[in-house]
C-alpha cells in the first residue's frame, strides 16, 4: 500500500475526543510541527470551523462540539516534512452524531458511502472517562434494591427497549463491522484505537497504584472491542493510542497549561512505542501508523 | 460462473458446494446465460427497507442497509453456506429459558473471555442488545428478566461469531435458532409444524430446554417430560434427527430446583427424565448429553441478595461442545436447510474438503 493512495476517517460517538484531537492536530500541522510529525497540505470544508476550534484550544478553553443539523466535514490532506505522498483524512461529522444514527437506523447514506470508498484505514475515538460495558442489574443488585423495593416496581412505568440504550462498546464493534463490510479491502484495515482524555485515566492510575497502558484500558473497559480486534486479525490491524490533547483538566489546570509557551507540550502520546507520555507529543503518530 | 461470490468454478472448475458435475449446483451460470444483479454487501432489514421504501412510501435515496435484528430464514441460509457454520437449534416450552440462555452467553463476551472463547462479530447485535435490555440497570428495573419472545409461529436466529483465544482455529460462526414454544408445541403433534423445523436437519446441536423450576410442581413436571420426549420422536420420525445427530438436554433453571424445599424430589425426577430420554433415545441419535445449567440464576430476595449457583452455571462446558463438537464432519449434508431437500442435492461435507 503506498501512501498516495492513503485515506483515513475519523469514527467515534458523540463527545469521544474528535474536536479536541482535530484542534490540537490542527495546531501541530499549522504551527508547531514537531521533527516526523505531518505538515499540512490544504484543508477541504469549514476551514473556519477548525480555527475556532483551535482559537479555544489554545486559550485553554474548552472545545466545544457542534450539535444539531449543521454537520461539520473536514477533509485534510497532509504530508511528512520530506515533501512525501500526501495522505487524505476525513472527519465525516465531528459531533459523531452520523455514528449514532449509522448505529440506530443500520443504513449509510449514499453521501456517506461516497465519502468513505478508498478508505484504508480508520481512527476509532473511545473517551477514557465513558462507560463502554453494560451495567448489569445483579452487579448492582444490593443498592438498587434498596433505591426501589420490588412491591414499588411492579406499579411503576418501566422503560421499553430503545436502541439509543445500548451499550457503547457495541455500537463501536458494530460502526467497526459495518466500514469492515463495506470497506472491501484486500489486505487487513488499520484501525488506529485512540483513548482521549488519557491524563484522566492516568490520573486514576495513579490514584490507585498500577499502570494502565491504553491497550489494557481497552482490555478491561472495552472488552468487546478487544476481543474483536484480537480474534480478527486477518481483517484488522490495530493500534492502541492514549492520547491527551489538552494536557489536563481544564478547570483545575488552566493556569498550568495557559503558562506553557509552547502549546505543543500540552499534548501527550503514549503507546507501545511511546510508553511514558511526559516526553512524546506528535499527535500525527497514529496517522503515521496508519499509513505504512 | 455461480452467484456465490466465494466460488472460484470460473478459475478452478471447482464448485464450492462440492457439486460434481457442476452443472447440479443451483448457483451454477452456464457460460453464456446472464449473471442475476449481485446482492448489495450486508444484510437487509426486510425486503422494503432494501428497496429504499420509508414507512411513508416514498422511495430513500440509495444507500446501503446492514444487519437485521434477528436474521432471517434466507440470510441464515447465507451465513451457513458462506462460512464455518454452528447451528444451533434451541426448543423448549414457552418461558423455560430459551432466550435468556442464548443472551446470557452475549452477555458473558460482554465482559470478557468466555468457554476459553473470544468474541469475535455479532451479525444481530440489535437482537441481542433488545433481549438484554432487561438486565441491565439501564432499565431501571431491580430484577433482571428476559424479554419474552414473541408468541409467534416464527423461527429467529441470532448470529455470533466466536474464536479460540490462541487463534488456532478460523472464526466461526454461530446461529442460535430459537424456536418459539408455540412451534414447540404444535410440532409435537402437528405435521405441518413439525415440518417447519425441517433446518434442524443441518444442526450441529439440537437443543432441548426442560425448566427444572417447573419440576417442583408435580401438575407439571409430567408435561415437561412428555413435551421432551414428543419433540425428539416428533423430529426422528420426520427425518430431521438423524442416528448421527447431537442432541443436548439442558435443565434449566437449575438454582430454583437447588433452593426448592423439594430439591431431591426434584433430582428423582430429573434422574427419571434422564433414565427415560437414555432409553428411548440414546440409540437413535448421534449422542445424547444431559447438563443442569442457571444462565442467570436469581438473587436472593433478602440482603445479602446472592444467588445460590454462579452465573453461567455449567454454561462454559456446553457452550465448548457447541464450539468444538459437530457430527456434520461424519456425514454428508445437504447444502440449505432451508429449502426442500433432493437427490441431486446430495454433497459432499464442506468441512472434509476444507480439512484436506
Amino acid at each position: 500500500m503506498t501512501s498516495e493512495s492513503t485515506k483515513l476517517i475519523f469514527v467515534g460517538l458523540p463527545s469521544s475526543g474528535k474536536s479536541t484531537f482535530i484542534a490540537a492536530l490542527w495546531h501541530v500541522v499549522m504551527f508547531e510541527p514537531l521533527d516526523g510529525s505531518l505538515r499540512l497540505n490544504k484543508v477541504e470544508g469549514n476551514r473556519e470551523y477548525i480555527e475556532a476550534l483551535h482559537s479555544s484550544w489554545i486559550k485553554c478553553e474548552p472545545v466545544s462540539r457542534t450539535q444539531g443539523s449543521s454537520r461539520q466535514m473536514i477533509t485534510m490532506g497532509l504530508k511528512s516534512v520530506e515533501a512525501g505522498p500526501v495522505i487524505t483524512v476525513v472527519f465525516p461529522d465531528l459531533a459523531g452524531e452520523i455514528y449514532d444514527e449509522q448505529w440506530r437506523d443500520r443504513r449509510w447514506s449514499q453521501e456517506y458511502c461516497n465519502l468513505v470508498e478508498g478508505t484504508t484505514g480508520v481512527v476509532l475515538f473511545l473517551h477514557a472517562e465513558h462507560k463502554y460495558k453494560p451495567d448489569m442489574i445483579a452487579d448492582y443488585a444490593s443498592i438498587i434494591r434498596e433505591d426501589m423495593p420490588l412491591d414499588e416496581e411492579e406499579t411503576a412505568i418501566l422503560p421499553q427497549y430503545d436502541p439509543d440504550k445500548a451499550c457503547k462498546q457495541v455500537k463501536m464493534v458494530e460502526l467497526l463491522q459495518f466500514h469492515l463490510a463495506q470497506l472491501g479491502q484486500e489486505h487487513a484495515l488499520r484501525v488506529a484505537v485512540v483513548v482521549s482524555a488519557w491524563d484522566l485515566r492516568q490520573d486514576i492510575n495513579q490514584i490507585e497504584g498500577h499502570d494502565l497502558t491504553p491497550e489494557h484500558f481497552v482490555e478491561q473497559e472495552v472488552p468487546l472491542l478487544y476481543q474483536y480486534l484480537r480474534a480478527n486479525p486477518e481483517k484488522v490491524v490495530s493500534k492502541v493510542y492514549g492520547i491527551s490533547a489538552q494536557g489536563g483538566d481544564l478547570e483545575t489546570d488552566k493556569a498550568r497549561l495557559q503558562d506553557e509557551i509552547q502549546h505543543v507540550n500540552l499534548i501527550h502520546v503514549v503507546s507501545s512505542d511511546h510508553i511514558s507520555s511526559d516526553n512524546f507529543h506528535d499527535i500525527t503518530e497514529p496517522l503515521k501508523w496508519l499509513m505504512q | 460462473m455461480c452467484r456465490q461470490k466465494s466460488c472460484n468454478v470460473a478459475q478452478d472448475g471447482l464448485c464450492a458446494e462440492g457439486y460434481n458435475p457442476v452443472t447440479l449446483c443451483r448457483e451454477y451460470i452456464p457460460a453464456g446465460e446472464q449473471i442475476d444483479e449481485p446482492d448489495a454487501e450486508g444484510i437487509y432489514l426486510d425486503t422494503e427497507k432494501a428497496a429504499g421504501i420509508t414507512d411513508d412510501g416514498s422511495r430513500e435515496p440509495d444507500g446501503i442497509f446492514f444487519s437485521a435484528e434477528v436474521v432471517s430464514g434466507l440470510e441464515a441460509d447465507n451465513i451457513l453456506r458462506s462460512s464455518l457454520t454452528r447451528l444451533i437449534v434451541i426448543a423448549g416450552s414457552p418461558d423455560s429459558g430459551k432466550t435468556t440462555l442464548v443472551a446470557s452467553i452475549y452477555e458473558a463476551f460482554n465482559k470478557g473471555l468466555f468457554a476459553e472463547s473470544m468474541f469475535a462479530g455479532c451479525g444481530t447485535f440489535g437482537g441481542f442488545e433488545k433481549r438484554c435490555f432487561t438486565a441491565r440497570l439501564v432499565s431501571e428495573r431491580s430484577i433482571a428478566e428476559t424479554e419474552r419472545t414473541l408468541a409467534e409461529r416464527t423461527v429467529r436466529f441470532l448470529n455470533i461469531s466466536t474464536r479460540d483465544n490462541e487463534l488456532a482455529e478460523p472464526v466461526q460462526q454461530m446461529l442460535f435458532a430459537d424456536i418459539s414454544g408455540e412451534i414447540y408445541q404444535n410440532a409435537q403433534v402437528n405435521s405441518e409444524d413439525a415440518g417447519m423445523l425441517r433446518f434442524v436437519s443441518r444442526a450441529d446441536h439440537f437443543v432441548v430446554i426442560i425448566d427444572a423450576g417447573k419440576l417442583e410442581d408435580l401438575s407439571l413436571r409430567q408435561t415437561e417430560l412428555a413435551s421432551s420426549i414428543s419433540i425428539i420422536r416428533s423430529l426422528l420420525d420426520e427425518g430431521f434427527l438423524r442416528d448421527d445427530s447431537y442432541v443436548d438436554i439442558l435443565f434449566s433453571r437449575w438454582d430454583k430446583a437447588k433452593a426448592s424445599t423439594e430439591v431431591e424430589k426434584i433430582k428423582r425426577f430429573v434422574d427419571h427424565i434422564k433414565s427415560k430420554l437414555h432409553t428411548d433415545f440414546a440409540q437413535k441419535v448421534g449422542r445424547l448429553r444431559f447438563y443442569e445449567v442457571a444462565a442467570r440464576p436469581e438473587l436472593s430476595v433478602e440482603p445479602p441478595y446472592e444467588s445460590i449457583l454462579p452465573p453461567l452455571y455449567n454454561l462454559s462446558e456446553v457452550f465448548q461442545g457447541w464450539v468444538n463438537d459437530s457430527p456434520l464432519s461424519k456425514r454428508i449434508w445437504f447444502s440449505s436447510p432451508t429449502r426442500s431437500l433432493s437427490i441431486d442435492e446430495v454433497v459432499e461435507d464442506r468441512r472434509q474438503r476444507r480439512l484436506q
